[in-house]
């Protein structure tokens, strides 16, 4: 309502009073109204108790009404209200207290226990599906794209390597296994070969100082047929790039690494090979040995069913001479090859292994309780013994 | 006797016996001289607007009594004279205080509270031979103290109704005064050299008296709090501040509502206006602006007297 319309009203109300007040005169005297307590009018104890606001809700509204009507009645209130000016405010203040603790009575009841009683359990189910909605949305897709995205250099380089590579690996095995196996088998396999190619030039490719050592081991490699690494060469980790290249030392160092990685790849390729005829020899062995498996030897066996005599003896040490100077680095450790087997340098003769099959339940459980060990067994093809925290275990 | 006057009955004797427990006082008094007072305090108060009030609004209310002044009050009743002689040793400041506010000068006021204790103790006697004094009229829900003010400002009204029925009041005659100035404000407008087209005059006093007419209708269906909020203020020249309290709120609070009331009471009329006597709304806010117009004329006029008067 504007301002200007209050005022009419306001005009108005003051000239019906000045109105009402010279119309009224001298009323007639009522002798039923002087006394007390007797006729329409409110005693002395209502209009006093209406004053002091003792009386309860019900009767304090009719008295109202009678009130509002009533000149002499109100007159007399409105003086005892005044001469009681003191206690009046402690009343108002005590009323308006309890209005507004009404307020504060009715958020008060929304917390009494048979409230709470079913409150709590609803507000702790409605919580419990909220952060089982957000656990659910969160890790799948961080830890997907970790796996898919081991790293940028690495990513550049996968690019580059051949795919037949990757082709030759997966056809020049010949499963002679069962379908579930070797399908198995097969894609660990792939795995394995692509993370290994990965591996050996995301290595690479975090080095230039060693460049042109990487050149000479990819010239050794090929002549060899093997694969020796200098440890400055594969060593992850190995020295910076120089904060500067020229385009034609670049060009060199992509060139060696395409001629090693190739050159890995077809050694690669013939490991595996030997692997795989190995790991065929060894599971026609184990079908034919007895049905409890032992999940643990005391003695470590080699490659053909028999306990590895690490002690030097003729075939063995005859062979171990001749694969002497093999040795590679994985996971930050070195390994030795003892026949078809990697031996870790920091495996004792004599320790207790325990044998864990590639594929099975048991590896997988313990890949991935420690990652590094999977990542060992990728880059070493065929049987490894690996010691890790103290334990040695046997990965075939 | 039903199960629910029974259960009353019971109630009733339970919270004399406690209010005699807590009394500081008691006078010497049995719960058979106090029972009945309180069960006819019950019966006005409580069960009188609301008959099937619990059994603990019941208590309560028996608690919430003055036990003290009550207990005085009727011990004077039963002609105790230690404790007539308490009351008004007490309640004389009280008495006399009250009897000068309502009275315009100190003999007035004298006489006023030697009127009041005569009319406590009562000329007259009742069958049982005691004095028929006003003391039965007390409840105990408020205090005596206030009690006894309303009695003396009651007996003020009274004898003030009485004597104006002989002698016309100066505030009146002022009143009566305006009231012959007031065609005079013609010769004001015709000074101003605007002569005003007397039936336009005539149609705005006429549309002013409807205007009115609707205002006081209105006044009339608002709720009785509202209702008295407005005669509080308006009607008893009381300030806003005074009203509040005499409805118990606070003056912020009597402010809002007068807000709403001067809304509600411009809708309503607006309402009658329309509805009743066919006026258009442009013709209704051209009468209110007609007849504030005027207003402020006859208030002008008002102070105009006055200052005249006062330097007569």
């Amino acid at each position: 309502m504007k301002q200007a319309d209050k005022n009419d009203v306001d005009l108005l109300l003051r000239k019906l009073a000045r109105g009402a007040a010279s119309a009224s005169g001298a009323p007639e005297v009522n002798e039923r109204e002087l006394a007390v307590g007797v006729g329409a009018h409110l005693d002395a104890d209502e209009l006093s108790s209406f004053a002091e606001g003792v009386l309860p809700a019900a009767t304090r509204t009719q008295y109202l009404a009678h009130l509002a009507d009533c000149d002499r009645c109100r007159g007399v209130v409105a003086q005892l209200t005044l001469a009681s000016g003191a206690r009046s405010s402690e009343r108002i203040r005590d009323r308006e207290a309890h209005e507004s603790g009404g307020w504060w009575r009715s958020i008060a009841a929304l917390f009494t226990p048979s409230v709470l009683r079913y409150a709590v359990p609803a507000l702790g189910l409605f919580a419990v599906i909220v952060v089982g909605i957000a656990v659910l949305r969160q890790p799948g897709s961080e830890f997907l794209a970790k796996r898919e995205q081991p790293g940028p250099s690495a990513r550049t380089e996968v690019k580059r390597l051949p795919a037949e590579g990757e082709g030759n690996s997966a056809a020049a095995v010949p499963s002679e296994q069962g379908p579930g196996q070797s399908q198995v088998e097969a894609k660990i396999r792939e795995t394995k070969t692509g993370k290994n190619d990965r591996q050996v030039s995301s290595t690479e490719s975090t080095t230039s100082a060693a460049d042109s050592k990487a050149k000479d081991s990819a010239a050794n490699a090929s002549a060899n047929g093997g694969a020796e690494r200098s440890p400055s060469a594969a060593k992850p980790g190995a020295a910076a790039a120089p904060a500067t290249e020229t385009a034609e030392t670049i060009q060199k160092r992509e060139g060696a690494e395409e001629e090693k990685q190739s050159a890995e790849s077809r050694s690669a390729t013939t490991r595996r090979a030997e692997a795989d005829k190995e790991n065929r020899a060894d599971e026609e062995r184990a079908r034919n040995q007895p049905a409890v498996a032992k999940t643990q030897s005391a003695l470590p066996v080699n490659g053909r069913g028999g306990y590895l005599d690490l002690k030097p003896s003729g075939s063995a040490a005859a062979k171990k001479a001749g694969n002497e100077t093999e040795t590679r680095n994985a996971g930050g450790r070195r390994f030795r090859r003892q026949g078809s087997i990697w031996v870790d340098i920091a495996y004792e003769a004599g320790r207790s292994t325990t044998d864990v099959a590639r594929g099975s339940e048991q590896y997988r459980a313990l890949v991935a309780d420690e990652p590094g060990i999977g990542s060992i067994a990728e880059q070493l093809s065929g049987e490894v013994i690996i010691v890790w925290k103290g334990r040695a275990y046997r990965i075939r | 006797m039903s199960g629910r006057s029974a259960q009353i009955e019971t109630l009733v004797i339970e919270g004399t016996e406690r209010l005699l427990t807590r009394a500081s006082d008691s006078r010497s008094l049995e719960i058979e001289s106090l029972a009945p007072r309180i069960r006819s305090v019950l019966n006005k108060y409580l069960l009188r607007n609301d008959e099937n009030a619990p059994a603990q609004a019941i208590s309560e209310f028996i608690d919430g009594l003055q036990g003290d002044d009550l207990c005085l009050i009727v011990a004077c009743e039963h002609g105790d004279q230690l404790a007539w002689t308490d009351l008004v040793e007490r309640y004389s400041p009280t008495v006399r205080s009250a009897a000068r506010s309502a009275s315009t000068n100190e003999d007035a006021a004298q006489d006023l509270a030697q009127s009041i204790w005569a009319e406590l103790h009562g000329l007259r006697s009742r069958e049982d031979g005691k004095p028929a004094g006003k003391l039965a009229y007390y409840s105990g829900r408020g205090s005596l103290a206030g009690w006894l003010r309303a009695v003396v400002a009651q007996l003020a009204v009274d004898q003030h109704r009485k004597q104006s029925r002989l002698v016309q009041t100066e505030e009146d005659a002022d009143f009566d005064r305006l009231a012959r100035a007031a065609p005079d404000r013609q010769e004001v407008f015709a000074v101003g050299g605007g002569l005003e087209n007397p039936e336009d005059a005539l149609s705005d006093k006429l549309a002013g008296a409807v205007v009115e007419t609707a205002l006081a209708r209105s006044i009339k269906d608002l709720s009785a709090e509202d209702r008295l909020l407005v005669k509080l203020y308006y009607f008893d020249n009381l300030r806003l501040r005074e009203a509040g309290t005499v409805l118990g709120v606070h003056e912020a609070t009597a402010s809002r509502r007068l807000a709403r009331i001067h809304s509600e009471l411009r809708r309503r009329v607006e309402e009658i206006l329309i509805n009743e006597h066919g006026w258009t709304k442009a013709e209704t806010e051209r009468s209110f602006t007609q007849v504030v117009l005027h207003l402020e004329s006859d208030l002008e006029l008002l102070v105009a007297g006055e200052d005249g008067k006062r330097q007569r």
